[in-house]
C-alpha cells in the first residue's frame, strides 16, 4: 500500500513494483478472455498506460490490484469490440471470445480448468481464485450481483471439484 | 469450503508463466530510455474519431425529409406526413377538434427537474408517454463516477400505480460502464389514463432502495419520500454532540475494533443513544448486541464475531448473552469540542454539515485567559438522519477532514461553559471563586453554597507489581488513609499554597517547578507530576461533589508513595486546627510528635483524621463522615511520619460477603515499604488477603 501512495505522487519507481507485482495476474485474466497473446500484450500495454494516467484518482490504495483488472477487463472488452464491430452485452462479449481462440504459449492449469468449465464461470474462476479478488469486488468488475457471483462460485467450486478428482482416479 | 477454495487457489496461482512479449511490455514499461510524459501518454490514449460520414448524411437527409413533410402537412391541417399520405390515397376530409381522436398516442412532459439519488447519480424524470392501455416512462439518468470507481451501481426500477399495484419491474438498461448520461424507458403496463399518479421506487441491484418518487401526471408535481420529513427540525445540539465525538475518532473509526466499541461507548454516556447497560465494578457494559446496533445505525461496521480480546476491550457472558467488558476503565477518551456548524444543507435525503471544531482539554479551561492557540479544525460529515432513532439519530456517510487553522485566544466560543469561566475569571481570585469556577467547570452547574471547608481524603493505591499501567488493572486496592480538613485559613496564613492550586495547570510560588496536566473524566481527575504526562507520576483525584469533598487518590508506579505525599502536601504543614476533636492516642504523641511534619499547624496541634479501608475492585466502599458517627464519634486521627507509617481508625466497611455496611472502628498500622502499603496490624478483623493477584478485604466479626 506504501507502493501505491508514492505512486500516486508520481514515483515511477513504485508504480513498476506494483506492476511487477500483478504482472501474472493481468496477463492471465487477459488470457482468460482473448485466447490470444498479441492481444493480450495490445490489453495489457494499454492497462498499464491509463492506470498509469489515472492512477491519482484511486481512491482507496487498498484495492489497487482489482482496480487495475478491472481496467484490463474493459481492455480486452475493447479489443474484442474493435475486432468484432457490433457487441451488444458483456456475455455476449465473452462468447465471441471464444470466437478468437488460438493456441497459448503454454497450457497452465488454470488453463485447463477454463476449458471444461461453463463460460459463465470462467470469468469469476480467474478474478477469485487466480486474482484472488473478493466477492464484492468480483461484482463490482464484472457488474453482477454478488449473489450471483456466489452462486457462480459454488458451481465452479463443484466443477473444479469434479476435474481434480476426476484427474487423481486417472492419474 | 474454505480449504478446498484455498486448494483451488494455490494449484491456479502456482502457474506464473508469461509470454516473452508480455514480460517485455512489463519490463520495458517507463523506463529510462523510453520514459513517457503524461501528455505523450494522454496522445496515445486518444483514440482516433471514427466518422461515418456517408451514414451521417443519409439520416441527416431522411431527418430533413421527414420534418420537412411533417411541417407542410401540419401546416395544411393533416398533422403529420403519414395523414397526409394517406388523404392523397383516401381523399378523405376529416375535421375535428378532440385531440383524443387525432392522437394515437400522448406524450406528456412531465419534469426537468434534477433529482439526485446519490452522490453520483442524478435523475430527470422527463415523460410520460402513453398508448392504449400501456405506457413508457422515460427517465434521463447522469451518472458521475471516475472512470473506473469500483462502486458503480446498476439501478433496477419499480413502478406502482395509485392502488399500490406494481405496473413495471425492470433492471437498468444501461448498455456500458462509460455511458454517463443515458435514457431509460419504463414500460408500464395496463395504466389507467385517469390514475394520474405513479409512484416510481429505484433500487441498487441488490435490492436496497435508494429512492422512493411519487410523481403526479396532471399537476406535474414530484415528491421524494422523506424529504419533507426529513426537512424538519433537528437538534443542534445533538448534533454538534455526535460530531464533536466522531471527529474525535476520525483516525480509527474504520479500522480498529477498540475504537468502534470505545465510539459507542461515549455516544451511549453523552445521552446520544438510548442502550441500557450493566452496571459492575468497572463502570457500565454493554451487550455485545446492542453495541453492534448501534455501530451499524451510525455507519460504521459491526464489530467482528470474532473478536475476543482487544486492547481495551473484552467479551464476557452473563447470563448467556454477551457483553462488552472494560479492561481498562482509566483510559480516557475526551470528546472534541465543535464551535460552529457553518453550514448545513440537504439534498435527496443526504445532509451535508461543515463546522470548526478543536480539542480543549479541561485545564485549558483556565488558561483561555492566557496566550494560548488552540487549533481549530475543519470537519465536513455528510449523513443522514435515521427512520429509527433508537440506537442513533444520525448515520454518518461520510467524513472529510479539512485543513487546519491556528488562532489565538481571542476566538468567541459558543455554548461553552468556558465562556462563564472566562468572563469569571480574575486576577488575585479568591480561594473561594476558584473553587467556584472549578465546581461550575466539573459540575457544569452552579453551585451558590460551597462550603468553607473542604474534605480532603487521600487514599493509596497498592500494587503487586509496579511497573505498568495494567498491572495496576489487576492488582489494586485503594486505602484510604488520611482524610484532611483544609479550610481557606490556610491560605490566609502563608499565603503560599491553597487547595485549588491542586486543581489548577499552573503553579506558582513554591511550587513552580511542578507543572500539572490536569485532566477530567466523570468524578476523577488525574493529575500528572512533571513537565510531561509521566505514568510513573500520577495523582488520581476523585471528586465527591454532593458533599463538596475531593478526594484524592494517589497512584503511584515506580516512585514511593511517601514522596509523592510529600510533595503534594508539601507547603501544608501550615494547615490551621480543625473544629475535630484532638485525637486520643495520647500515649503515643510524645514519640512521634517530633517527626510530625504534615497536616500540623504551628503550635504542634494535631489535625485529627478517619481513615477508610477501601477495596474498590469488590465494592468494598463506604465512608462514613465523621459527623455521622454518633456510637463513638472519637477517633484517633492519623499521623504520618518519617518511617511511612500511619495509624489510624477504620471507620467503615462493608462486608463484602453479607453486602451490609458495618461500623466498625479499629486500629490499624499502614507501612509504606517497597512503593508499596501493606496491611501491618489490625486488630479488629481487618485483613487483607491476597487472591487472584490483587488484595481484598476480607471482614470478619470479632465474636
Amino acid at each position: 500500500m506504501k507502493d501505491v501512495v508514492l505512486a500516486k505522487d508520481g514515483d515511477k519507481e513504485a508504480f513498476m513494483r506494483l506492476i511487477d507485482g500483478i504482472k501474472f495476474k493481468l496477463y492471465k485474466t487477459g488470457m482468460s478472455i482473448l485466447k490470444n497473446d498479441d492481444d493480450t500484450c495490445d490489453a495489457i500495454q494499454e492497462t498499464l498506460i491509463n492506470a498509469y494516467e489515472k492512477i491519482h484518482t484511486l481512491k482507496d490504495d487498498q484495492c489497487f490490484d482489482s482496480w487495475i483488472i478491472k481496467i484490463l477487463i474493459f481492455k480486452c472488452y475493447d479489443i474484442i469490440r474493435k475486432n468484432q464491430k457490433i457487441i451488444k452485452t458483456n456475455e455476449k462479449l465473452e462468447a465471441k471470445a471464444e470466437v478468437f481462440y488460438e493456441m497459448y504459449c503454454e497450457e497452465s492449469e488454470l488453463e485447463i480448468i477454463l476449458k471444461q468449465i461453463d463460460k459463465d464461470l470462467k470469468m469469476v474462476v480467474v478474478l477469485y481464485y487466480y486474482d484472488d479478488l473478493s466477492i464484492s469486488s468480483i461484482s463490482n468488475i464484472l457488474n453482477i450481483p454478488e449473489g450471483t457471483v456466489k452462486t457462480r462460485l459454488l458451481r465452479a467450486r463443484k466443477a473444479i471439484e469434479k476435474i481434480y478428482k476426476g484427474g487423481e482416479k486417472n492419474g | 469450503m474454505d480449504d478446498w477454495d484455498e486448494k483451488i487457489k494455490k494449484k491456479l496461482q502456482n502457474d506464473q508463466l508469461i509470454s516473452k512479449k508480455a514480460e517485455d511490455i512489463f519490463n520495458n514499461f517507463l523506463k529510462e530510455d523510453e520514459r513517457m510524459d503524461k501528455k505523450d501518454i494522454k496522445e496515445l490514449n486518444s483514440k482516433p474519431r471514427k466518422k461515418v460520414w456517408t451514414k451521417i448524411l443519409a439520416t441527416a437527409a431522411c431527418l430533413l425529409v421527414l420534418i420537412g413533410g411533417n411541417i407542410y402537412a401540419s401546416t395544411k391541417g393533416y398533422g403529420n406526413i403519414f395523414f397526409l399520405i394517406k388523404y392523397l390515397f383516401t381523399g378523405e376530409n376529416i375535421t375535428t377538434t378532440d385531440k383524443n381522436d387525432i392522437l394515437s398516442d400522448r406524450d406528456i412532459a412531465i419534469s426537468y427537474e434534477t433529482i439526485k439519488l446519490t452522490e453520483n447519480i442524478k435523475m430527470q424524470i422527463r415523460n410520460l408517454r402513453i398508448k392504449d392501455n400501456n405506457a413508457e416512462l422515460i427517465l434521463i439518468i447522469n451518472e458521475n463516477y471516475d472512470e473506473y470507481d469500483l462502486n458503480m451501481l446498476t439501478l433496477n426500477y419499480k413502478v406502482y400505480n395509485s392502488k399500490g399495484e406494481l405496473i413495471c419491474a425492470q433492471n437498468s438498461s444501461k448498455k456500458t460502464q462509460n455511458e454517463n448520461v443515458y435514457q431509460e424507458k419504463l414500460l408500464l403496463k395496463n395504466v389507467d389514463i385517469n390514475d394520474n399518479i405513479l409512484i416510481l421506487e429505484v433500487y441498487q441491484s441488490n435490492n436496497t432502495k435508494i429512492a422512493k418518487i411519487t410523481i403526479d401526471i396532471n399537476t406535474k408535481e414530484i415528491a421524494i419520500e422523506g424529504e419533507k420529513e426529513a426537512l424538519k427540525k433537528i437538534s443542534e445540539i445533538e448534533l454538534k454532540d455526535f460530531f464533536a465525538i466522531i471527529t474525535a475518532h476520525d483516525e480509527q473509526w474504520t479500522n480498529n475494533e477498540d475504537a468502534r466499541i470505545l465510539l459507542t461507548r461515549e455516544v451511549i454516556e453523552s445521552g446520544l443513544a438510548k442502550v441500557e447497560g450493566i452496571n459492575t465494578e468497572l463502570g457500565n457494559i454493554y451487550k455485545v448486541e446492542d453495541v453492534n446496533n448501534l455501530l451499524e445505525s451510525m455507519g460504521y461496521d459491526r464489530i467482528p464475531d470474532s473478536f475476543k480480546k482487544g486492547l481495551m476491550y473484552t467479551k464476557r457472558k452473563i447470563n448467556g448473552i454477551e457483553y462488552f467488558d472494560q479492561l481498562d476503565e482509566r483510559r480516557n477518551f475526551f470528546k472534541n469540542t465543535v464551535f460552529n456548524i457553518n453550514d448545513l444543507s440537504y439534498c435527496g435525503g443526504i445532509y451535508t454539515a461543515s463546522f470548526n471544531y478543536a480539542f480543549i482539554h479541561p485545564s485549558l479551561a483556565y488558561d483561555l485567559e492566557d496566550n494560548y492557540d488552540i487549533n481549530i479544525k475543519n470537519a465536513t460529515i455528510y449523513f443522514k438522519v435515521n427512520e429509527d432513532t433508537k440506537y442513533s439519530t444520525f448515520r454518518v456517510i461520510k467524513y472529510e477532514k479539512n485543513t487546519e487553522e491556528f488562532i489565538d485566544n481571542t476566538l468567541e466560543i459558543e455554548n461553552n461553559t468556558t465562556q462563564e469561566n472566562k468572563t469569571e475569571t480574575v486576577k488575585n481570585e479568591t480561594t473561594e471563586d476558584i473553587l467556584k469556577r472549578i465546581k461550575t467547570y466539573l459540575s457544569n452547574v452552579n453551585n451558590d453554597s460551597i462550603s468553607n471547608n473542604y474534605n480532603i481524603k487521600v487514599r493509596f493505591r497498592k500494587f503487586e507489581n509496579n511497573t505498568t499501567q495494567k498491572d495496576i488493572q489487576t492488582s489494586t486496592m485503594i486505602l484510604s488513609s488520611l482524610i484532611g480538613r483544609i479550610n481557606d485559613n490556610i491560605n490566609n496564613i502563608d499565603n503560599k499554597t491553597t487547595y485549588a492550586e491542586w486543581c489548577s495547570r499552573k503553579m506558582t510560588y513554591d511550587r513552580e517547578k511542578y507543572s500539572m496536566m490536569f485532566t477530567y473524566r466523570n468524578h476523577q481527575s488525574h493529575i500528572y507530576w512533571g513537565e510531561t504526562e509521566d505514568e510513573n507520576q500520577i495523582v488520581i483525584m476523585w471528586y465527591d461533589e454532593n458533599r463538596n469533598d475531593m478526594e484524592i487518590n494517589k497512584i503511584n508506579l515506580n516512585i514511593n508513595a511517601k514522596t509523592i505525599f510529600d510533595d503534594l502536601m508539601g507547603q501544608y504543614g501550615n494547615g490551621d486546627t480543625t473544629e475535630s476533636n484532638q485525637q486520643e492516642n495520647t500515649n503515643n504523641e510524645n514519640e512521634l510528635s517530633e517527626e510530625i511534619k504534615y497536616l500540623t499547624n504551628g503550635t504542634g496541634q494535631w489535625n485529627l483524621y478517619n481513615v477508610y479501608l477501601n477495596d474498590r475492585q469488590n465494592n468494598i466502599y463506604k465512608e462514613v463522615p465523621m459527623e455521622d458517627i454518633t456510637d463513638n464519634p472519637v477517633t484517633t486521627g492519623i499521623q504520618f511520619n518519617k518511617n511511612g507509617t500511619f495509624v489510624g481508625n477504620v471507620i467503615g466497611v462493608q462486608n463484602e460477603h453479607t453486602g451490609t455496611y458495618s461500623i466498625t472502628n479499629s486500629i490499624i498500622t499502614l507501612k509504606f515499604k517497597n512503593q508499596t502499603i501493606k496491611l501491618e496490624w489490625a486488630p479488629n478483623s481487618i485483613k487483607f488477603r491476597q487472591q487472584y493477584g490483587k488484595y481484598e478485604i476480607i471482614y470478619e466479626k470479632k465474636e
